[in-house]
């Protein structure tokens, strides 16, 4: 098979194509040939310990590193296909593509309504009834619906954090992204409201690409399908998850998911 | 390897230990059991039965403490493994250590009765029996997946030599119907020796689990297949 064949077969069942990424804070080099495939409509989970490359790499999907000045990166990154650096590739369909879900959750200072009717408007969406229908559908699909249905008009900085997480959820979905990265999207929240935002995330498989990073190896374990671990800057390897933590084939996993170190 | 927490390192090292002492209780037991049947020594059978339930005691308490690990420490990977493992290889040897209850009470059964014939087979199993449980355990102290493939294919041996045992009480029950009350309960002495090496077979093929992370159960040692 050509090289060209492969890349084409490729697009047809990888959501997210890294090939021969070299990522650079100024000087420091955060990434090294990282090459993944992330599959369509299933969740990968990306572990690894502090500073080894797994947030970067994640922010390389939607080009969220380059808000850092001096961050430079060598290789391509193929969302569906499209080579998300190309010149003249506009941020703001792609960011629509590839949603985001940060660690702290950042609700706009609105209502509870416009922030999630924010990206349909932001793209020129007026129609009232089809904005009601997305904000109704993104808010069952973040399991929000019920907590949130009669205080539509409430300021969002009311909810609890965990249901914040869940705004901030629906309101990426509300912009129908092809695929949502979420980094550390539980790591601040009690147990039940973790459960919850897991919930939400195993609901969405079968809907939507997600790219989960996350410190809490059983989160990994409890919702990913795939499993990809980090090491300085490395891809380690990557494998379904049930696999990474019960028989890896790398050793420096194996130490890693049992907590052994030297 | 050392864990960050020197203490979980702790708790699996003492799994370990504890697991063994259980081993060699067993091991003593099975012996005892035996050396009850060859001497005859229904004395020796009693004691035997009656340390039965401190086998019990301590499979329930490793069985609790593999648990309160698993709640606890949630171990992944070969931790994981090695505490699966655990928990199967106590279920295992308590069994063993029932099997030799149940050869006690048949010794006891028949000591009333003039011995039938000369043990040969039965101790040759027995002895081929013992090595595989010391083996077995010895495979599991020390990940040894070499030595667990060799206790596999020793009971081969134990098969063939319990089929040889059921065909000698067979033509001595045939011959004379008098035997048979006797040669049931040695027939059933033989099972249990086999029922041994098999609970042995299952702990080897376990520890090569422990080890690569392989299930092996159900396939041929010698194919593979």
């Amino acid at each position: 098979m050509s090289t060209m064949e492969q890349t084409v077969n490729e697009i047809d069942t990888v959501a997210v194509i890294a090939r021969n990424v070299n990522f650079f804070y100024g000087e420091t080099q955060a990434l090294f040939d990282i090459n993944i495939n992330i599959k369509p409509k299933q969740i990968t989970a990306f572990i690894g310990p502090s500073g080894c490359g797994k947030s970067t790499l994640l922010r390389c999907f939607n080009r969220m590193n380059e808000v850092i000045l001096g961050t430079k990166i060598k290789g391509d990154i193929l969302i569906h296909g499209t080579d998300v650096y190309k010149e003249g590739t506009r941020l703001e369909t792609l960011r629509k593509r590839v949603g985001m879900v940060f660690q702290k959750s950042n609700p706009f200072p609105m209502t509870i309504y416009d922030n999630i009717a924010f990206g349909p408007r932001m793209r020129g969406l007026k129609d009232k009834t089809k904005l009601d229908e997305i904000v109704e559908r993104s808010l069952k699909q973040s399991d929000l619906w019920q907590e949130v249905k009669e205080r539509l008009n409430r300021s969002a900085m009311d909810l609890s954090g965990g249901q914040q997480q869940r705004l901030c959820i629906a309101r990426t979905l509300a912009n129908e992204p092809e695929i949502i990265l979420m980094d550390e999207p539980a790591s601040a929240l009690d147990p039940i409201s973790t459960s919850k935002i897991e919930e939400t995330i195993q609901e969405l498989r079968n809907y939507y690409t997600i790219v989960i990073v996350t410190h809490n190896l059983q989160q990994a374990a409890r919702c990913s399908d795939h499993t990809a671990f980090f090491y300085l800057g490395r891809l380690v390897e990557m494998d379904a998850t049930a696999r990474i933590f019960q028989n890896p084939s790398q050793k420096r996993t194996e130490d890693y998911i049992s907590g052994k170190f030297g | 390897m050392p864990h960050y927490n020197k203490y979980f390192d702790q708790e699996l090292q003492d799994l370990k230990e504890v697991v063994l002492k259980l081993g060699g209780m067993v091991e003593e037991q099975v012996s005892n059991s035996i050396q009850s049947l060859t001497d005859r020594n229904v004395e020796l059978a009693r004691e035997t039965i009656k340390l039965d339930h401190l086998i019990n005691k301590l499979e329930v308490e490793i069985d609790e403490r593999c648990i309160d690990i698993l709640a606890l420490r949630q171990p992944m990977g070969p931790d994981l493994r090695f505490v699966t493992t655990a928990i199967k290889i106590i279920d295992n040897l308590e069994r063993m250590g029932d099997m030799a209850v149940n050869i006690c009470e048949r010794v006891i059964d028949i000591a009333a009765e003039p011995r039938l014939k000369a043990y040969l087979d039965i101790p040759r199993m027995a002895d081929i029996a013992k090595q595989m449980l010391k083996g077995s355990l010895d495979a599991f102290v020390t990940r040894n997946t070499a030595l667990a493939q060799q206790v596999r294919l020793q009971d081969d041996m134990v098969d063939a030599l319990m089929s040889q045992i059921f065909r000698e009480l067979l033509s001595f029950m045939v011959e004379d119907p008098h035997t048979i009350s006797r040669a049931t309960r040695i027939m059933f002495i033989a099972k249990y020796i086999e029922r041994i090496a098999d609970h042995a077979t299952n702990i080897a093929e376990m520890v090569i689990y422990m080890v690569e992370g392989r299930i092996v159960r159900h396939t041929d040692p010698e194919t593979g297949h």
